[in-house]
């Protein structure tokens, strides 16, 4: 492995095709992939009531991947505050933030995302909309 | 609330609504002047206006002051051992200004406190040094004399065992301080040394994968590999309740690598992040040599250490 792309999954409907585009961008590159779900708040024991449902999304999304995935769950309040921890922490070269796929209230609130993370992180952002995902998807399975 | 107190935004706004209202209520007033027959419409239509005008207002100050609040934000939120944050420099002249006045200052923030930290690092080091050359060459040979007495006086064994003890305990003291193996040997070497002493002390079983080929590192980050894999271990025998350790090198993207990944109970995300101590030192060590150090949960319960140094010239 010779890198690492840091994927936002914390948005389970974005967070899924972000994940698989990371993934096809990672596998081509020979990069490493950290899939990142930010939660808000204290941190939960996960012993005593097992992983919240977004979290085991998580789990879900990195089993589809394969096994090369890695996950990360970050605690902490603000999004884009805890995404760039975790990319410092991991020595990401690449964020990868998803996009809703409907309408521009989605994508505007993932600019914002990217935005705060400009801030954050001297970590480049990649904004992965969806059409962006399909188009990208079909040219590496063509290769 | 006073006046005073209101955030700049709704002080520049009351400011403008009390000016337009006023400019709103003379045209009103001075109705003979624009229009003879003001009529109720017309004064809606001036109403909605204002409304209009008062809007606008309110939302090109909140685009105006914008950078000035994710200013205050990352004033707030700023981390020195996360280099690299910085602001955008837009908005207006003097907000941009700003800005960049705020980015130039983490600048400097960062640089001394990387500075101070290194120097800080070096000094602990050398201290380590001088007190395992203390404990070896001096507290080391009079143990040695006393054991050499003991045997000539043919005193009992168990008093020449409990020499023998307080002379191992010595030497192994001395060699944790002063990783000499790092210095003769090389990085690979030290960890197996290293690994293999914690394998014998914890009874813990230890697995080692280290790369064939790894690029060279500087010295420092060596130290810096060799001091997280020593803190890293201590930590598994202290607090993980572990039953196996997995200790592997291999090389990065221009860099090298060192997981340290336990079977124990894991670890909480918010003390990993917000760790203290031993963690916080790791940290430390880490962004002084341009390096990233991750403490999280490992993918089969337990935890992982992993810490990323970039090669030598990288």
């Amino acid at each position: 492995m010779t890198g690492t792309i840091l994927c936002d999954v914390t948005d389970p409907l974005a967070g899924a095709s972000a994940a698989e585009f990371a993934a096809a961008v990672g596998a081509r590159l020979g990069l490493r992939l950290v899939l990142v779900h930010v939660r808000a708040g204290v941190a939960q024991s996960s012993q005593a009531s097992g992983p919240p449902p977004s979290e085991q999304a998580l789990a879900a999304i990195a089993d589809r991947l394969g096994h090369d995935a890695e996950t990360r769950v970050a605690v902490g309040g603000d999004h884009a505050e805890a995404l760039a921890r975790v990319a410092d922490e991991e020595g990401a070269d690449l964020i990868v933030v998803g996009a809703r796929p409907v309408g521009m209230g989605g994508r505007n609130l993932r600019a914002a995302l990217a935005r705060d993370l400009e801030a954050a992180t001297p970590v480049p952002v990649l904004v992965a909309p969806p059409s962006t995902r399909r188009r990208s998807g079909q040219r590496l399975a063509t290769r | 609330m006073r006046f005073s107190r209101l955030p700049l935004l709704w002080r520049v706004f009351a400011i403008n609504a009390t000016l337009l209202v006023i400019a709103t209520l003379l045209l009103v007033l001075a109705r003979d002047q624009i229009h003879a027959s003001l009529a109720f419409v017309e004064g809606i239509d001036v109403v909605v206006g204002l409304a209009v005008m008062l809007a606008a207002n309110l939302v090109l100050l909140r685009h105006t002051l914008r950078p000035l609040g994710r200013l205050v934000d990352r004033m707030r939120s700023v981390d020195l051992l996360r280099p690299g944050q910085r602001l955008a420099e837009e908005g207006g002249v003097e907000v941009a200004q700003l800005v960049g006045v705020f980015n130039e200052m983490l600048g400097r923030l960062e640089s001394e406190r990387r500075e101070s930290a290194q120097r800080v690092l070096r000094a602990q080091e050398a201290e380590r040094a001088r007190i395992a050359s203390g404990l070896h060459d001096e507290v080391g040979q009079v143990l040695t004399g006393v054991l050499l007495q003991l045997e000539g006086e043919g005193r009992s064994e168990q008093t020449k065992a409990a020499v023998r003890q307080a002379l191992e305990e010595v030497r192994r003291i001395a060699r944790e301080l002063r990783p000499e193996m790092l210095e003769h040997l090389g990085l690979v070497s030290a960890l197996t040394e290293l690994s293999r002493k914690f394998a014998d002390q914890s009874g813990l079983r230890i697995e080692r994968r280290f790369a064939d080929e790894l690029p060279p590192l500087a010295e420092e980050a060596e130290l810096a590999v060799y001091r997280v894999a020593q803190e890293s271990l201590t930590n598994v025998a202290r607090h993980a309740q572990a039953t196996r350790v997995e200790l592997t090198l291999e090389p990065g993207a221009g860099s090298v690598v060192l997981r340290v990944v336990d079977d124990g109970r894991g670890i909480d995300e918010s003390v990993a992040a917000n760790g203290r101590g031993g963690l916080r030192g790791m940290r430390e060590r880490a962004v002084l040599v341009g390096g990233a150090l991750a403490v999280k949960r490992a993918r089969g319960g337990g935890v992982e250490v992993r810490l990323e140094v970039p090669a030598a010239g990288a």
